[in-house]
């Protein structure tokens, strides 16, 4: 049950987070900017494809479809992102997470989002390595042979 | 449950850069298909705030030297008294209340330029939406602020020069 439960917390966590992203590219563009880690030339480039990846990745891995792949680019993510939003809270900057939303004055990139996003790295490091567990498309699609073992 | 093969690293990787792909695919397929893209491989600009005009190093220095224009530094305090354009007042983005002394100064004014540290630092347009809330007009934004304006040797006050 546990992987279950960590694919539905974990892919509606991305892809509900994506949904907002998605719907405003202006705010998340100018958030990606704000951590002032991308080249300025690419910052556009990040946060047009960045939300799609989430979304696509978060919804594979809540219906459990190539679930192991997902969880690895989602767990490469939250890694990511734990690093980026420590660096800007280690360098002072008082700028918004963008993590989960892009509204204005939304949370801030401090060290609770870093937490959090270790957490949810190591989710994707549990889901990587005990695939999908039951209730999920890769135990009809990619392995009916052994479902019948 | 069914018992599990183990995935052979090959595997996952093909499936991480299947999911990337389709991705990136949807991703180019919504940029093409909305008004709200974001332009590719440009430096990016956030759009003005409402009522303010961006202006460009140029347009920036005719205004100085029609000397209409009042110029205001968003940047902190530290950074203004380091360096700062001639004439220039300093009032921090982040900074307490503004002065009603200074608000009426800049309401006088035929027109109010505001800049910081370049386009990604976000104090000028902080601070427009401030001042725009109180009902200051006639409000622009010199975008490259203060690197392009001590890069291109225009007149400057400070410490440092």
């Amino acid at each position: 049950m546990i992987p279950v439960l960590l694919r539905l917390g974990l892919g509606g966590l991305f892809l509900w987070s994506a949904y907002d992203k998605i719907l405003h590219p202006h705010d998340f563009a100018t958030m990606v900017a704000a951590y002032q880690l991308v080249p300025d030339r690419l910052v556009t480039l990040v946060a047009t494809l960045l939300p799609f990846v989430e979304a696509v990745c978060g919804l594979t891995l809540l219906v459990g479809f190539l679930t192991e792949s997902s969880a690895l680019v989602l767990g490469l993510l939250s890694g990511g992102f734990a690093l980026a939003v420590a660096s800007a809270a280690a360098r002072g900057l008082d700028i918004e997470c963008g993590c989960f939303s892009t509204s204005q004055g939304g949370a801030r990139a401090d060290w609770w989002h870093v937490a959090l996003n270790l957490a949810m790295l190591a989710a994707a490091v549990y889901l990587v390595k005990n695939g999908s567990g039951t209730l999920a498309v890769d135990n009809r699609l990619l392995r009916p042979a052994e479902a019948e073992e | 449950m069914s018992p599990r093969r183990r995935l052979g690293a090959g595997d996952l990787l093909l499936g991480a850069a299947a999911l990337v792909l389709l991705s990136s695919s949807l991703a180019f397929v919504f940029h093409l298909s909305t008004p709200k893209r974001l332009p590719l491989l440009a430096p990016y600009l956030p759009p003005a705030p409402e009522g303010v005009t961006y202006l460009s190093l140029f347009e920036t220095k005719d205004l100085f030297d029609q000397g209409t224009a009042t110029f205001v530094d968003a940047r902190e305090e530290e950074l203004y008294r380091a360096g700062h354009i001639q004439g220039a007042v300093s009032l921090p983005a982040d900074g307490r209340e503004i002065p009603s002394a200074l608000v009426d100064t800049l309401r006088a004014a035929r027109s109010v330029v505001l800049y910081c540290d370049g386009p990604t630092c976000g104090a000028s347009r902080k601070l427009a939406q401030k001042l725009s809330g109180l009902g200051l007009g006639s409000l622009s934004i010199f975008n490259d602020g203060w690197p392009a304006w001590e890069a291109a040797g225009y007149p400057a006050v400070g410490e440092q020069s």
